[in-house]
Order: structure tokens, then sequence, then C-alpha cells
């Protein structure tokens, strides 16, 4: 698990830093998707697996989908290579440093994050202690299909009619008869 | 609120099976919705495989997925389906609900048999037209049994997307653009309003059920005190809702989209989406939080009052029909609120009788203007109907009708509609509330009377300005304006005679249908 761990962690830093280093904005956005599929695989060591898949569907997914078809419509071109005394530099770099020293210092005081840790009032198909017995996906999965199963199917009817009306406007206008 | 929500009928499974579906019989009390969303499809693929010279024919497929939808219905009314919750508590096929339904489905059914006649002239013929009806259909309805807090969102949600889009159905039409805009922006944004009181209400009480809310508020932890996240919760929802119904202050949109938008979908949208959201309004403030009444009663008043003042007042001053009934249909939604503010069970009672009068006379004023209306533009100025009564007399009768009605004269629905719901308000001790409808319903009087005037007023020769209750007529803009109107075919008098028959029958014998309302029994969830 630890080396998991390593490895996950080594590669989400790596794509980081390919986010900032990276010349064209292609890649930016490319090493962006290695970092977030890095994560969900710690998210996954955390024992969060919907946390999981939301990140690799609807992040490494969808948003980037957008940011990769933004980028290739605009197709802006090379970025001017970093100065380190430059002042977004600084600032991002003081901006990085803060976080780290305030969650070094949290985990040090003993703030440890478990799945029921916290809400202790929580009531309903989500309680903490459901979730610990059955697993979150598969508790999720369970009331999606049962408590849930009519909301479920509305949705899917919502975005049938989204999609027929963004169809409907999106089509050119009619022809002068 | 014992026990974790949904793992009962997991417990009740057998050990080797994980899942528990809902049970067949869940979807007999669902079979309205079902059958509107399945035509819907049927509408979708068949637009995709028939030409041009075939699209006729879905008018007609549309027409018959609503009556089918619509015996269905009564079916269930008649049948005694219990309307017990089902879907674990997200959806309640009960009488109130049913109601409901009967007066969106009617509604419909007319905009359905009104809609090729008017298509054609404008050449807005399109199939997405007759889907996206049907998806409004299905979500009114769903709104209208909603009793789980998701469940209203997405039927709210499902009603308002495809008006969004048929209100920009003339592509060719700025004003259509524009409106579709406001509506879908403003929508969003009230849609925010309506889930962040949701996330309170379910922050508080754990649930997402009504029926479960309201048992928390009654028995639970919450019962007998007035807890802040709760208020807070219950007045965001009471906005979005508001602003659905299109009661002031939260109406802005109101005028400019039923302006912008085309006439039939004016009709359309006007008098079911209030139906279907009045509906929500009733069952989630009326019953569910019924506890918290005397928390919510005066705020809801107070938006009554504001609706009644400022549509009636802000109506006098148009000039443009579509927007006069947009006012108009400000001040009819405070009205209605009145019922919400009195409660159960006799508000909510007169409530939906001023509903099932506001689906005849709304739907039939609206409804003459778009058979009127005419190749060119909506019938939307006062120069086009300037002596309507000798040209087609009986559609400036029928008019006349309706707008009587609207104004709440002796013998038509408005009037029981709104006696009903001033005596509830004064039994309940609310006179106030009742006088404030009285009055306001004298100062509507004036513009409904103005446009039955104009029509009853002989039109000058060439050129001769006419006067007419402060407005004058220019000659050249009167004959442009009538040159534009159409006389509509004998099925679409006959369909609009339909309806002042209604309008007279509730206003007749208003017995026939408030025997109907008083054995309804809400049901909470």
């Amino acid at each position: 698990m630890t080396a998991l761990f390593g490895v996950a962690a080594g590669i989400a830093f790596l794509g980081a830093l390919g986010v900032v280093l990276a010349r064209r904005t292609l890649y930016s956005a490319l090493s962006l998707i290695v970092n977030m599929m890095a994560l969900a695989v710690l998210f996954l060591l955390l024992d969060a697996q919907f946390l999981a898949a939301v990140q690799v569907i609807v992040y490494a997914g969808a948003v980037m989908v957008l940011f990769v078809f933004i980028i290739a419509l605009l197709s802006p071109g090379a970025q001017e290579r970093l100065r380190p005394l430059e002042l977004r530099v600084v600032v991002g770099a003081a901006a990085a440093v803060l976080f780290t020293v305030v969650v070094v210092r949290l985990t040090l005081n003993g703030i440890t994050v478990t799945a029921s840790g916290h809400f202790h009032g929580v009531i309903g198909p989500f309680a903490p202690a459901l979730v610990d017995r059955h697993g979150q996906v598969q508790t999720l999965g369970e009331q999606l299909f049962t408590t849930y199963l009519l909301p479920f199917e509305i949705t899917s009817l919502l975005l049938l009619v989204a999609a027929v009306g963004a169809v409907h406007l999106a089509r050119s206008r009619r022809p002068e008869p | 609120m014992t026990g974790p929500l949904g793992m009962a009928a997991l417990v009740a499974a057998p050990p080797w099976y994980p899942l528990h579906f809902a049970p067949a019989s869940n979807l007999v009390e669902f079979l309205p919705e079902l059958v509107v969303a399945a035509g819907m499809v049927a509408v979708l693929v068949t637009d995709l495989f028939v030409g041009p010279t075939h699209r006729r024919r879905l008018p007609l497929l549309t027409g018959l997925t609503l009556l089918a939808a619509l015996l269905i219905a009564v079916g269930e009314w008649v049948g005694h389906v219990p309307g017990r919750p089902v879907f674990d508590g997200a959806f309640a096929a009960d009488r109130f609900g049913l109601f409901a339904d009967f007066l969106i489905l009617l509604v419909a059914l007319a905009v359905t048999a009104l809609s090729p006649a008017y298509l054609q002239r404008r050449g807005l013929e399109s199939g997405e037209y007759y889907v996206l009806l049907l998806a409004a259909v299905t979500g009114m309805m769903v709104l209208s049994g909603a009793t789980s807090l998701i469940v209203v969102f997405l039927g709210i949600e499902l009603l308002s997307i495809p008006l969004y889009v048929l209100c920009a159905l003339n592509r060719d039409d700025a004003l259509g653009q524009e409106a579709a805009i406001k509506y879908l922006l403003l929508g969003g944004f009230a849609s925010a309003f309506l889930v962040y009181g949701m996330a309170l209400v379910y922050g508080e009480t754990g649930a997402t059920q009504l029926g479960r809310i309201h048992q928390v508020l009654l028995h639970g932890s919450l019962a007998g005190r007035t807890d802040p996240m709760l208020l807070a919760g219950i007045a965001l929802i009471g906005v979005g809702l508001s602003f659905k119904v299109s009661a002031a202050p939260f109406h802005w949109w109101t005028p400019d989209v039923y302006q912008g938008a085309p006439v039939l979908v004016t009709t359309f949208m006007s008098v079911a989406t209030k139906v279907a959201a009045f509906a929500a309004f009733l069952r989630i403030f009326s019953v569910t939080f019924g506890t918290a009444q005397s928390d919510w009663a005066v705020p809801v008043a107070l938006v009554a009052i504001a609706s009644m003042v400022f549509g009636n007042v802000v109506a006098l001053g148009q000039r443009s029909l579509k927007r006069m009934l947009a006012y108009s249909g400000i001040a009819q939604a405070g009205y209605v609120l009145i019922g919400v503010a009195v409660g159960q069970p006799d508000g909510t009672a007169a409530s939906l009788y001023y509903l099932a009068a506001y689906a005849a006379m709304n739907t039939g004023a609206f409804g003459i203007l778009t058979a009127l209306s005419g190749r060119g533009e909506d019938c939307d100025d006062y120069e086009g109907i300037l002596g309507l009564a000798r040209r087609q007399p009986l559609l400036a009768a029928l008019m006349a009708l309706f707008l009587l009605s609207l104004a709440g004269f002796p013998l038509t629905a408005g009037f029981f509609g709104k006696l009903f719901l001033f005596s509830a308000a004064i039994h309940d001790g609310e006179v106030p509330l009742a006088v404030w409808g009285v009055l306001t319903s004298a100062v509507s009087l004036f513009y409904y009377l103005r446009v039955i005037l104009t029509m009853f007023t002989e039109p000058g020769g060439a050129g001769e300005p006419v006067q007419v209750a402060g407005m004058t007529f220019e000659g050249g803009a009167v004959a442009r304006a009538q040159l534009a109107l159409v006389r509509p075919a004998l099925g679409t008098r006959a369909l609009l005679t339909l309806f002042a028959a209604a309008t007279l029958v509730l206003g007749l014998f208003p017995a026939l249908v408030d025997s109907l309302i008083q054995g309804i029994h809400v049901v909470a969830g």
C-alpha cells in the first residue's frame, strides 16, 4: 500500500509539475489529466471509492474534455518560459508553501480524516454507520436503484429532453421560403 | 425518523439477492406520467423517420398520448387508487395530484388542437415542438404528484427546460430569443434558491421525502420549536416556487416571456405551469410544513397581496394584449396564494377550485389570441381587436366571457373561485387578505372591460382616429393590424366554445366540481 501511495503521489507530483512547466498549453492540459488520475488512485487508497470514480468521470473526463476542446479551438501559441523571479511565480510559490505548512501542522496535531469521524449527526440512507458497513459505492448504488429509483429515471428523461432542446436551438435557422 | 431509510426493503429481499427493486405496482400509480413520457419518445422517433409530408400525424400522436394519459388518470381517480406514496415516498398518485393532472392534460390537449393551424400559419412546424410539449407535460405531472424534494426539483426542471426552448421556437424573432434567454437565466437563478432551500431542509430533518419531513416536524426533535435553519430553508423554497407561479416580487420575467414567446406557447405555459407549480406549493407548504404555518403564513400572505396589487395596477397601463394578460396572470397567482396562506383544508380546496376556473378562462383568453394570430405576427395589439364583435361575433362574445370571468363577474367561473378564496380567508380570520382581494378585483375590472369595449366599438371610416377608454386608434394602424388577423376554422371555434361552456358551468353549478374537490385528501408522502 505504501509503495502504491509513493508511486501515485510521485506521478501526481510530476503531473502537477508538468502543468506548470510545459510550454505548450495542450501539454499542460494533458499533464493535468495525469495529475487527476493519480489523485483518483490516492482517493482509492483512502477508501473513498465514490470520490475516486467522480474524480475520473467528472474531472479527468468531462471537465478536461472541455479544456482540451477549447484549447484545440483557440489553438494558442507556445507560452514563454517562466522566469524564476516573476511575480506570479513568487506568489504561487508562497501560496504553495503556506498550504503545505497548514496541512503538515494539522496532521501533526492529530487531526485524522476517516470516513465517519466527523458527521455524527447525519441520519438517513447515507449515515456513516451504514456506509462503513456496506462500503461507499455499494451503499450509493443500492440507494440509487431502490430509494432513489424514480429520481434516477426522471434524470435520464431530463437529459434526453435537454439534448433534444439543445439540438433544436443549435440547428441553423429555417431557410427563407 | 427511526431506522435507516430504505434499508427495510433490503432486509425483505432474499439473502442471496442484494437489491430490492421497486415492485411493479409502483408503476401503476406512475402510469399516466409513463404514458406521456413514452408518447414523447414515440413522437421523437416518428419525427426522425417520417418525411415532412407525414409530419401532420405528429399532433395526432401527441393528442392520443395525452388522451390516453387522461383516461388512465380518470381510471385511477374512479378506481380509488389509494394514492399512497410509491417509490419509497417519492411520488403519490393521490386525488390531489390527479386533479392537477386533469387540468394540465386538458389544457395540453387544447393547446395540441390549436397547434397545427397556428404553427403552419407562422411557419414554425417542427417535430421537436410536440416532443418538448409532451416533455413539459411529463414534468408538470411529475411535479403535481411529487412527494420528495428531489422529485419536486426534477419535476420543475423537466417542465422548465422544454419551456425555455419553446419560448425560442421562432428563431427569426428577436423578442422570442430574448424571452428564452431571460427565462433561462432567471429560471436557473430561481432553481438555485429552490435547491439551496431543499438542502437546508434536508440538513435539518435528514429526509428528502415530504412525508418523513412532516413526521420529523410533527414528532421529531424539531417538533414545537422554531429552527432558524429550517425557516431559512422554507423561505428559500418559497422563493423558488413563487418564481415558478410568477408571484410578485419574483415575477419580473413574466411580462417579457409571455410577450416574447409565441402566443401558443404562452397559452400553455401561463396555465399549465401555474397549475403544476401551485400543486407543489400547496402540498409542500400546507401539508408538509403545515406545522410551521404560523411562521410562513404572513410572508405568503404578503406575497399574495403584493401580487394582487402589483399585477392589477400595472396591467392598467399595458398597450399589448399579451402583456396585459401576463400582469393579469401575476394578479391571479396572488389570488391562488390566498388559499396557500389560509392552509389546509379550506384554503387548499379553494385554491384548487380557482385553478380549475383559471384553467378554463385563461386558456380560453389566450386561446382566442392564438386562434386570431395570422401569418405575420401574434395578435397582440388593441388595434387588431377593434370592432371584432362585428367581424367575428362569436369570438368577441367568448373573449368577453373569459375576461369577465377573470375579473370575477357573477355567473362565471372566476366569481365562485374568488368567493371560495375570500370566504376561506375570512373564516380563517385573515380578513385583510379578503379585503385586498376584493379591492384589486375592482381595479382589474377596468382593464378587462377596456378590451371588451374595444371589441364592441366600431372602427371609424378610413383614416379617422377612434377613441376608446383612453386609447386613441389611428385608422392606418387599425387597418394594418386587422389585415393580419385570421378567421379560425370551425373546429377551433368549437374548441373555444367548449372552454367557454366550462367557464359557465364552473360559474353556474359550482357544486359539480367542488364536490370532487371536497373529497380530496392531500398525501404528504
